[in-house]
């Protein structure tokens, strides 16, 4: 388009600085995600990947402000359009939540009021963040459930949560999660519980919309086969540490980490005759038994005693690429 | 124990169940057919996969073949034995040489039970002495890749996927000649995952031993299984070689099925 500004130019929609939680436990403190960055640009799909434990949920939660302060401390800059989201007020927050950046869940039921019909739910919505009339309301529902792909709207409109199939109610969440134009989606495992069938649909309209509203995506996945579908990039986080981050084709296809190679290693997929995928050995620690230094050593093929001396520097490479290791692959 | 010979056929014809329930005085009783005639077979020593979306039958089935729940028709058999059918007595569970393991392994095992009473636990029913229950509870726990000193443990004190080994060693101490995994590496994480895939792959080439592997995750039947069937709606709609199943699918919700799959 001519005027707009080169890509280079533009300002991430999100950025995240150094970023670290902590978890107080009487008198100890326990670091739960550490000095975690990354951006994300206007109508970019980011895929945050890791297995369960490793901090993602929490950086989702952390991102909305909504991880209790007495329990939890977190570290380091998060912004949204340039503004630091510790220096807003509360009040300034709760609009951003539901309006500006808006978040959907594995469950749909955690953000779903059981005694309303779900036409309702999207107009009280609309009623806090939005000056909409109450005709242009009831348009709008009717236009966002539309867009979720509900054949009939105005009746799926009338229907209460427990009237809906799991994958119809993802889909409700999605469109309540839409309903004022948020420039930020984060969404935590949306498709998990689902059927595959019904996943491929949900992801569908995800990546659609993204498309056409040029929305930001912060999508957050154990799954690296549905990451390398539909992100554009990918964070590979474990233990709270990011360990590789950049280009879907760079950390997925290329692999520089050695946990990025060993987890894909744990995808099934055909095998020939007697091959055995590596997978990798061990399980995940919990955070109070982390190894000091890198906190994939006990479980990496390629680890040495340095591995264990201290904090493990990032790399950056070509620009847009970072890996967390001593001895990258490639 | 359980007279089968590890060259019996499992032959499983025509399984029908309908669940009726109530829903009070006033509306009508309502009925889920949960599997509307499902036949199919499983030789010595394959692995065979049961795959299909949440709600269409498979656990309904997998409790009928271990014995936890009563078929209205149909009839199964283990090579000669019919272990029930029209006009034959039922086989109990403890006697039918099918052993199952369940999705959850934190639900499975009884926290205040040490893990080698609870691999033994079959063992204990069946009077076999104890002596030869703690030689056996032994050998089973290093099987699935545990030590024989885990046995003084408790579940609380291993990560859940020892905890699911732990319960495949609390099947196969029966030496039964199939076990059968309904969802059982389906909760845990994708490292784990792949470690008991390999450790089930293992147990069939060493002892032998036939796996019905049930699960929603066409990527993992295409990994461990030989045959796979394809279940939709209580109906077996696809049915064969793994390879010429989801290589070349002939019904259309197995199509589907494979296409909604993401490959990496
Ligand atoms: N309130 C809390 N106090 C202490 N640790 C917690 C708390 N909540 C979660 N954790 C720990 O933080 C880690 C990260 O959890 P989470 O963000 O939920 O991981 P993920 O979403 O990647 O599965 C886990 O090890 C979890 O046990
Ligand atoms: N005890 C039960 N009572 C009533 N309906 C049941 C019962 N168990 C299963 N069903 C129904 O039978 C169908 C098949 O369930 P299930 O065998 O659990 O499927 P799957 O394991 O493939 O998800 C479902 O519609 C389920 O709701
Ligand atoms: S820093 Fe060392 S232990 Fe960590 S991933 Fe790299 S090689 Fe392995
Ligand atoms: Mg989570
Ligand atoms: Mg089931």
């Amino acid at each position: 388009m001519p005027g707009t500004e080169p890509a280079e130019a533009e300002k991430p929609v999100f950025s995240a600085r150094n970023l670290s939680i902590f978890a107080r436990n009487g008198q100890k403190r326990i670091r739960i995600v550490s000095d975690v960055s990354f951006d994300i640009a206007h109508g970019e799909f980011f895929a945050l990947v890791g297995e369960s434990g490793s901090g993602k949920t929490m950086i989702a939660r952390a991102i909305m402000r909504l991880l209790p302060r007495h329990m939890l401390e977190v570290e380091g800059e998060l912004s949204f359009q340039g503004r630091p989201l510790a220096d807003l007020p509360e009040a300034e927050m709760r609009k951003l939540r539901g309006g500006a950046i808006s978040m959907i869940f594995q469950e749909p039921m955690t953000s779903l009021d059981p005694l309303m019909p779900i036409g309702r739910q999207i107009e009280e919505t609309l009623e806090i963040h939005s000056d909409l009339g109450r005709k242009a309301r009831l348009d709008r529902i009717k236009e966002l459930l539309s867009e979720v792909r509900f054949a009939e709207p105005a009746k799926t409109a009338m229907l209460y949560p427990h009237e809906l199939s799991g994958g119809m109610r993802q889909r409700a969440m999605i469109a309540m999660a839409l309903a004022n134009n948020p420039t930020l989606l984060i969404a935590d495992e949306p498709t998990t519980a689902l059927d595959v069938t019904i996943q491929r649909e949900v992801m569908e309209i995800i990546y659609r919309l993204k498309e056409k509203h040029r929305l930001s995506v912060l999508f957050i996945s154990h799954d690296l086969s549905l990451v390398h579908q539909y992100a554009e990039t990918v964070g590979v986080l474990y233990g709270g540490v990011l360990m590789e981050s950049g280009p879907e084709e760079k950390v997925i296809g290329r692999s520089a980490h050695p946990y990025t190679a060993a987890l894909l290693n744990c995808v099934p997929r055909r095998r020939i005759g007697d091959e055995r995928r590596s997978g990798i050995a061990g399980a995940v620690p919990s955070p109070l038994e982390w190894p000091p230094g890198c906190r994939f050593k006990d479980r990496c093929e390629y680890a040495g005693t340095d591995c264990a001396a201290g904090s493990i520097p990032i790399e950056e490479r070509d620009g847009d690429w970072t890996i967390r290791c001593l001895r990258p692959l490639t | 124990m359980t007279g089968t010979t590890p060259n019996d056929t499992l032959v499983a014809t025509d399984i029908r169940k309908t669940f009726r329930r109530s829903n009070g005085l006033f509306s009508p009783a309502s009925e889920t057919r949960a599997l509307k005639g499902v036949s199919f077979e499983v030789t010595p020593g394959e692995i065979f996969g049961i795959v299909g979306e949440s709600g269409c039958g498979k656990s309904t089935l997998a409790r009928i073949l271990v014995g936890l729940e009563e078929a209205d028709g149909g009839s199964l058999a283990l090579g000669a034995r019919t272990l029930f059918g029209p006009g034959a007595p039922t086989v109990s569970a403890v006697n039918r040489g099918i052993q199952m393991v369940f999705q959850d392994p934190y639900a499975s095992l009884n926290p205040r039970m040490c893990v080698g009473d609870a691999v033994a636990e079959g063992l204990a029913i069946a009077n076999v002495p104890r002596a030869e229950r703690e030689e056996r509870v032994a050998e089973t726990l290093s099987l699935v890749g545990l030590t024989p000193q885990d046995a003084r443990k408790y579940p609380f004190q291993f990560s859940g996927g020892q905890r699911q080994r732990i319960c495949i060693a609390r099947a196969l101490v029966m030496e039964p000649a199939f076990l059968l995994a309904d969802e059982a590496v389906s909760a845990l994480d994708v490292s784990v995952q792949m470690q008991i895939l390999n450790m089930l792959l293992d147990l069939r080439d060493r002892i032998g031993v036939s796996i019905i592997f049930i699960t929603h995750d066409i990527s993992v039947v295409d990994y461990l299984c030989d045959r796979v069937m394809v279940v939709y709606d209580g109906e077996v709609v696809e049915f064969g070689e793994k390879t010429a199943v989801l290589d070349h699918p002939q019904n259309a919700y197995t199509q589907r099925l494979i296409q909604s799959v993401p490959r990496l």
